[in-house]
């Protein structure tokens, strides 16, 4: 038994000292460099203020970056990259390009482990250019590389890689739509041509499709969504009423005033909240049968489009204040109540 | 005299208890690495990515903070004010004074100039009845509901019906939360299938600088009791809640940070008032709601969004929490022991729930049994000395090992403690938490089972020094 107890102490004496040893040999290696780096990382940003005015790298400048290793050396481009657009990005890049990063990224992307080809796309994220070794990882197998692809592709909208981006609408994992969905919407415009052949090929769009077309707005995706508004999927005739409000016009309104008699409430809700958004006063009928519906968010929807009709709508409001209708009147106090707040989406949140 | 009667019930008991502690911890050990991979691979995916994307994105989907708030002068500006200043795109702010008897509303109304709005909205859960719902000209994210006692569940569902956001994060109104935690949380519910509810970690606040409702100096408190509750709470997130991603049994969103989606809490009839468990009870009814239905019903916890919190520094309170706690998990056990053992529910069924009957729920009663045959046995002369060093370092020397590496895990992944006083207080506190408190939280965990079985539903009081400001901001 003691030789048992030994062992087990022993044991559990040098694990324990294991653990202080890592954790105050971090703190000291930390004290010991993290000072030395944070100076090296300061002086490369102030010396590279001059190359980013002129264009020109001086040889001080040069000296404090290649100081750097390369950690720290994507660190400065981390923190440079979100500042930087049009020509300093330009620079940002030749310097990348300059020191050696990006063909260290180009090798990482060529990796067999899955962390390193995502390192390898991100720096060229933050870097600029890789369109040779990341067109080849929108088909990964790795849902995080791809994703990184789907991101790095909105700083490099080619017709080649919008097609890919496009490709991916449908793709199985929820992380890639969502980054190609963000992607395609800070493309915007660029997006439409390719997004417009998409949405008219397909019968059943995904819903990050008909989302971002209702940001980019393009009177041109008007003709996908007169196929789709009687959708059997709810979700479906909800994005595509988005769309056409998003459009606007008036093919754009008779096409909603359809929608608010859809026997699907969430269906009704949305046509509300898009008349609503398309402000016209022509419609407030339909609104004021809205505000008597029998689901509390249809009513919602009608009592804030008529709220963003602006004096019209308020008289209206105010008059349903007296309304037999209990329900209209409830929400017409509701709406009459609440604070405006601006709602980029459409409609007046409150 | 003759004990061969008591030899032959301690000893197998004995080695009963030794078997037991030996595949609990190996357990842990098991749990411990399926954190250090899962943090692994959680560095790997968020190195180098640009967080603000979330942050600048139009596709965030609007976010509720629910606050439920009972006699909370002391410290609910601070609280609000600090949740304003979250980084999000779309929030909205529900504080809920549950029928506050201290001057809770007074002081919000005369800091944020609160005014009476009609208190109308859908009612898709029942409470008790809503007072007055107020609003802030200055201030339009915020909205704040005045509503007849009814416990901490009523307050959130009264706030579930009364928020706008798709998503819902409920979080106790002594809570501060990190400015970026909900952006953090809110990004598994855009990238990945099925997520329902995310938790963060929960942080001690005690002994650190706060400042505008932040913490800008985290520091391990000096005081015995908070010190080792802050390695307890690095323990349970760090490896526990983590660990337990990978196996897919997360059962526990602490109620102090928890990211929901709204209208799977709604659907799912709200939080539960018969119990004090609540935060447990809700995430489990959400499992088996899942499963029953064929719904989505994932549950994630990351690790990064951090949210700080006063713990109690004194023997009652705290005996009376882990008490609550206590009884909350028994509740809960005892509500869904369908579950139990059962196929259908999958690894919820087979492997949470089991664990966290036999480990969590009984490990206070196993221990107490254990600690008291071993005196007994030692005062007959049945065992030397040296097994009760075995039992010692199984039993309690595994433990300070674990929370050893939790340590490092923390310095290695998130480095939250800087200087070296804070490191060795770290490994000061893990040590001590062995020599008396633990077998203070045992006899509050048996306390807490007798309660349940008595039915005994009170919640205790908890009295708050507040968070104390800073006033200088350390470099």
């Amino acid at each position: 038994m003691s030789r048992w107890l030994l062992i087990i102490g022993l044991t559990e004496l040098v694990l324990i000292g294991t653990c202080v040893a890592a954790v105050f040999g971090n703190g000291l290696w930390l004290r010991h460099s993290a000072g030395p780096r944070k100076d090296r990382l300061i002086n490369a940003h102030m010396t590279l203020r001059s190359y980013f005015d002129t264009g020109e790298l001086s040889e001080e400048a040069d000296r404090a970056v290649r100081r750097l290793s390369l950690g720290e050396r994507l660190d400065l481009f981390s923190a440079l990259a979100g500042t930087f657009q049009g020509r300093e990005r330009q620079l940002a890049h030749d310097l990348a390009v300059n020191l050696g990063v990006l063909d260290f990224a180009a090798r990482k992307c060529k990796s067999r482990i899955w962390s390193r080809r995502l390192k390898g796309v991100r720096i060229f994220t933050l870097a600029g250019g890789g369109q040779a070794s990341v067109l080849s990882l929108f088909g990964d197998s790795r849902t995080e590389v791809r994703a990184a692809a789907a991101e790095w592709a909105s700083e490099h909208p080619t017709p080649e890689v919008i097609d890919h981006l496009i490709a991916m609408l449908d793709d199985t994992s929820t992380l890639c739509r969502f980054t190609v969905k963000d992607s395609l919407l800070r493309l915007g415009p660029a997006a439409t041509p390719a997004l417009t052949r998409y949405l008219m090929a397909t019968d059943s769009p995904p819903e990050e499709a008909l989302e971002v077309a209702t940001w980019i707005s393009d009177p041109a995706f008007l003709k996908a969504a007169r196929r789709f508004q009687m959708h059997p999927d709810v979700t479906t005739r909800v994005r595509v009423i988005e769309l056409i409000a998003s459009i606007g016009g008036t093919e754009a309104t008779s096409l909603l005033e359809v929608s608010v008699s859809d026997p699907d409430s969430e269906v009704r809700a949305a046509g509300l909240r898009a008349l609503g958004k398309l402000e016209r006063w022509q419609s407030a009928q339909l609104l004021m049968i809205g505000l008597a519906d029998e689901e509390w968010q249809v009513r919602k929807q009608a009592g804030l489009a008529l709220s963003a009709l602006g004096a019209p709508g308020a008289l209206l409001l105010k008059q349903s204040l007296s309304s037999k209708d209990a329900n209209a009147a409830d929400m017409a106090r509701h709406i009459l109540d609440t604070p405006t707040v601006g709602d980029k989406r459409g409609g007046i949140k409150p | 005299m003759n004990f061969h009667w008591l030899e032959a019930i301690l000893s197998p008991f004995q080695s009963f208890v030794l078997v037991y502690f030996l595949a609990v911890n190996s357990f842990y050990l098991l749990l411990l690495v399926n954190a250090t991979v899962e943090l692994r691979r959680h560095r790997a995916r968020v190195k180098l990515e640009e967080r603000w994307r979330i942050l600048g994105s139009d596709v965030a989907p609007a976010l509720s903070v629910i606050a439920p708030a009972y006699n909370e002068e002391a410290t609910v500006t601070q609280s609000v004010r600090a949740l304003l200043m979250l980084r999000y795109p779309s929030l909205e702010i529900v504080l809920v004074s549950d029928g506050s008897r201290d001057d809770t509303l007074g002081v919000l109304t005369r800091e944020f100039q609160l005014v009476p709005v009609h208190p109308i909205y859908e009612r898709r859960v029942e409470t008790k009845d809503v007072r007055a719902i107020f609003r802030s000209p200055d201030y339009p994210g915020l909205v704040v509901v005045d509503k007849e006692n009814g416990g901490k569940a009523d307050a959130l569902n009264t706030g579930l019906n009364i928020a706008s956001g798709e998503l819902v994060c409920a979080i106790d109104a002594d809570t501060l939360i990190e400015p970026e935690a909900l952006i953090l949380m809110a990004r598994p519910f855009l990238t990945q299938e099925g997520v329902v509810a995310v938790g963060g970690t929960i942080r001690v606040a005690n002994g650190s600088s706060v400042h505008n409702g932040r913490v800008v100096d985290a520091q391990v408190s000096r005081q015995w009791l908070a010190g080792i509750q802050t390695v307890e709470y690095l323990r349970a997130f760090l490896f526990g809640r983590l660990g337990w991603n990978r196996i897919g049994g997360n059962l526990i969103i602490s109620g102090a940070l928890g990211l929901f989606h709204k209208d799977t809490l709604i659907e799912a009839g709200g939080y539960l008032h018969a119990t004090v468990g609540e935060d447990i009870e809700i995430v489990a009814r959400i499992r088996r709601n899942g499963v029953q239905n064929n719904k989505p019903a994932r549950i994630e916890f990351v690790p990064d969004p951090v949210a700080w919190t006063e713990v109690p520094s004194s023997l009652g309170p705290l005996g009376r929490q882990r008490d609550r706690w206590h009884r909350g998990l028994a509740d809960v056990m005892w509500r869904y022991r369908h579950v139990i053992c059962h196929p259908k529910y999958g690894m919820l069924g087979m492997v949470a729930f089991p664990y966290f009957i036999l480990v969590e729920l009984l490990a206070p009663v196993i221990e107490a049994l254990g600690l008291i045959c071993l005196v007994l046995a030692l005062a007959i002369g049945m065992v030397e000395f040296e097994f009760f060093g075995v039992f010692f370092f199984i039993v309690y020397g595994y433990g300070i090992v674990l929370n050893g590496v939790v340590i490092v895990l923390d310095e290695f992944g998130f480095r939250r403690y800087n200087g070296w006083r804070n490191r060795a207080l770290l490994f000061l506190w893990a040590n001590v938490e062995s020599m008396g408190y633990r077998q203070l939280t045992v006899y509050w965990r048996l306390k807490g089972i007798v309660g349940f079985l008595r039915k005994r539903t009170e919640w205790g009081v908890m009295t708050r020094a507040g968070f104390t400001a800073s006033t200088e901001i350390p470099d």
